[in-house]
């Protein structure tokens, strides 16, 4: 009788075993086959975005999970869906790391979300991917035409727009003016790299009341992707550049070596924290501890949060365009989150139209006074209010003086990753700055040929 | 002697011991089929795609690369680093966490006061998950507002702030110290229970025999532990070799390659990169070294059995 029920058990869960695995094997072909490229390009009525058949469209967005602007996108599906009501949006939250990777594995799989949204650093891998699709016929040349030329640029890839830029920044830098008054410098921003420097050598020599160190000036160290976009920054400054007159890649050059010794005397002489995330300087920079430091439009909400001060934190910072260095005026690169389509969407046209109505002039007021954010598109930004405050400006001044990216290239997000490790390399394993310049400059070639 | 298949009019009788071999097999199927589906498959599968060029950007079209995935891991250096940082990790750890929890069990298995409090306490780190423990690590490793460097600096122990996870030499040791704190309730646990299970009477003996107390340790514990310290420090081994978590949440492999192991190298080719042909080829030699690894270690501990006891 044991033996039976015995056998009886393990026949069940043999079979329970097969049929998972079947039924696993059942779903997996059928999700590509049936969200195929050529099924999704198709434009028949039933892809129409006014057809009204009941649509759902998946949206993957760290925006989303994160609680500064989630309000705000919740708020934006509830308008479209007023708008199409037989249109829902179903948001996947993924964090702001994991985002690419998990996007790449649900497309593996044929499970892409029809809309994903991406940053400029991470951008170029996913323009050469076979995963997102153009959207020059979507969403139309007078849309495209609206756009600025750099940020359009950044989104391109074989002269195709690829993705939206969305929310848009220039880096500009923030100083801390109660620190300044505390070093005895004047109460402005520093107008030159030089400048900067000697501020940043000033405040480095403050204590907080409780002995603890501030840090003058912070640079992001860290090995990922967005820092070694952002080192770009800093070799503009100095006149660089990673390519050579000729077009082709150089980076082993005077003006690489001159950005990567001012990465190793900031660490050296501890006016920056090393090794640093651009995270640890909004930390640093919320708690009184950083004196300056450059990031994007996101930094007032940021330092709201993190210094447990709300608006009242807003009277002790300044946000000024980046100082001059060698190109004597005041050069800074801009990013922006963007929007891309999948190819496996089985409605790319309503995805197009709610990329159109994230942009347009209604949804991105609402997260310009949510979170600050600026528009890419020309006749929006210059609308009264995105130009109403100090900081706005700013914004756009600084937006008029962003120094174009590189052209999207497959190997380019690992570029930027090679130079946040030279970065690295001379900032925190204190290597020679020659040496370390002429390695990167035979990764890039290799990388970016 | 085996009974012939007796065939009836109405079908086949079976013989006791073929009765037997099905009983055993059908009672086996589900766990083979699950172990075949979960583990062998993604193997074979791994395997295969190491040979071909697969991206997660063109995961249509893949490709035979005539071994490029393995030429490309031996030219370019990091995949011999990581193997480097490996070892350096496991043994260290491996060797440090059973010297501690050798020490501390010796101490549990005493006649100490609060004996079972202190038993139930040392298990907290272990339930603790293991991605709570990295971030707890990390705040107090903070350079800048982490208690770790607070408390130094208060002792005037150091002058400046120690980079804990961001300086080149002190990382792979910062992530050391959380796995040892993670992972040593579980060792002390393990030869406790094996020190448990040795007859007092033993120690009587050699007690009587005039043993002193380290010959007690030397020639009856180890000895008699010797298969505990063999399993335990060979899950140990295992559990590091594959350690992901504590390095991707601490130091994603840096400062530069710092703490860059096979783990974090393969999920960062495969996952980062996209490189899932390359990721495959660190994983098949990972492999390839875990086995050799494995046959090592149990021909190390091999030595001696079978020559009828020990030289004392």
């Amino acid at each position: 009788m044991v033996r039976k029920t015995t056998l009886a058990l393990a026949a069940v869960m043999a079979l329970g075993t097969l049929a998972a695995c079947s039924s696993d094997k059942e779903n997996t072909p059928a999700a590509p086959s049936s969200s195929s490229p050529a099924a999704s390009s198709s434009s028949d009525a039933s892809n129409a975005p006014d057809a009204g058949e009941p649509i759902t469209l998946q949206f993957a967005s760290w925006s989303i999970s994160e609680e500064a602007t989630k309000g705000a996108l919740e708020q934006m599906a509830q308008k479209f869906t007023e708008l199409h009501p037989n249109v829902k949006i179903e948001y996947i939250g993924i964090p702001f790391g994991d985002i690419k990777q998990q996007t790449f594995v649900m497309a593996s799989s044929g499970n892409t979300p029809d809309i994903m949204q991406t940053f400029t650093a991470t951008f170029p891998t996913y323009a050469a991917s076979d995963i997102i699709v153009p959207l020059d016929d979507l969403v139309g040349k007078e849309f495209i035409d609206d756009l600025f030329p750099s940020y359009k640029e950044d989104y391109s890839y074989n002269g195709k727009l690829m993705g939206v830029p969305w929310a848009p920044s220039p880096y500009i830098l923030y100083w801390n003016k109660e620190l300044f008054q505390k070093a005895g410098l004047p109460d402005r921003a520093p107008e030159t790299y030089d400048e900067m420097l000697q501020f940043a050598e000033e405040l480095s020599k403050l204590k907080t009341d409780s002995g603890e160190q501030i840090y003058g000036l912070g640079e992001a160290t860290e090995k990922l992707p967005i820092n070694g976009m952002i080192a770009l920054r800093n070799i503009y400054s100095f006149n660089g550049s990673l390519f050579g007159e000729d077009g082709q890649v150089n980076v082993n050059t005077p003006e690489v070596i001159e950005t990567l010794t001012y990465y190793q005397t900031l660490v050296k002489n501890n006016l920056s924290p090393q090794g640093a995330k651009l995270k640890d300087l909004r930390n640093l920079f919320s708690i009184g501890r950083l004196g300056m430091y450059s990031d994007g439009y996101y930094g007032r909400k940021v330092f709201q949060n993190l210094s447990g001060q709300g608006e009242a934190f807003d009277e002790k910072w300044g946000a000024a365009m980046i100082p001059v260095n060698k190109t004597g005026d005041n050069v800074s690169i801009g990013e922006a989150h963007g929007l891309v389509i999948s190819k496996d969407s089985k409605h790319p046209e309503m995805a197009a139209e709610f990329i159109k109505f994230l942009t347009d002039e209604e949804m991105i007021s609402l997260y310009h006074q949510n979170s600050d954010v600026m528009s890419a598109r020309k006749s929006i930004s210059i609308l009264p209010e995105f130009n109403s405050t100090d900081f706005d400006k700013t914004l756009v001044d600084q937006m008029t003086k962003i120094k174009p990216l590189p052209a999207n290239n497959p190997g380019l997000e690992q570029a930027y990753l090679e130079i946040a490790e030279a970065v690295q390399k001379v900032a925190v394993a204190n290597e020679s700055p020659e040496k370390v310049a002429a390695e990167l400059d035979a990764k890039l070639k290799q990388i970016m040929k | 002697m085996h009974k012939p298949v007796q065939l009836e009019r109405r079908g086949v009788r079976l013989s006791e011991k073929a009765k037997d071999a099905i009983f055993l097999a059908v009672i086996i199927c589900p766990a083979f089929i699950l172990l075949l589906s979960t583990i062998g498959i993604p193997i074979v599968k791994s395997l295969y795609m190491s040979f071909f060029q697969v991206s997660l950007l063109s995961m249509k079209s893949q490709v035979w690369n005539s071994f490029d995935n393995y030429k490309q891991l031996f030219a370019d250096g990091d995949f011999v680093h990581s193997i480097g940082v490996t070892f350096r990790y496991v043994f260290s750890v491996v060797a440090i966490q059973f010297v501690l929890g050798m020490a501390l069990a010796l101490i549990l298995n005493g006649k100490i006061p609060f004996r079972r409090a202190l038993r139930t306490v040392i298990l907290i780190p272990w339930v603790v998950p293991t991605i709570i423990g990295a971030l707890l690590w990390m705040w107090l490793f903070q350079p800048q507002y982490g208690v770790l460097n607070y408390i130094l600096q208060s002792l005037h122990l150091i002058d400046q702030p120690l980079q804990w996870l961001s300086d080149m030499q002190l990382a792979l040791w910062a992530v050391m110290l959380a796995a040892l704190w993670k992972q040593l309730p579980f060792m002390v646990t393990m030869l406790l229970a094996g020190m448990q299970g040795i007859p007092g009477d033993m120690y009587e003996a050699a007690t009587i025999d005039g043993a002193s107390k380290r010959q007690q340790f030397l020639y009856i514990t180890l000895p008699m532990l010797k298969d505990t310290i063999k399993t335990v420090t060979l899950i140990a081994c295992i559990e590091n070799f594959k350690m992901f978590p504590l390095f991707w949440i601490m130091t994603s492999g840096g400062p530069v390659d710092a703490t860059t192991t096979l783990a974090i190298f393969s999920y960062k080719t495969a996952f980062i990169d996209l490189d899932l042909g390359k990721g495959a080829a660190i994983g098949a030699l990972w492999l390839i070294i875990m086995l050799l690894f494995s046959w090592g270690y149990n021909r190390l501990f091999a030595i001696g059995e079978g020559k009828g006891g020990s030289a004392h």
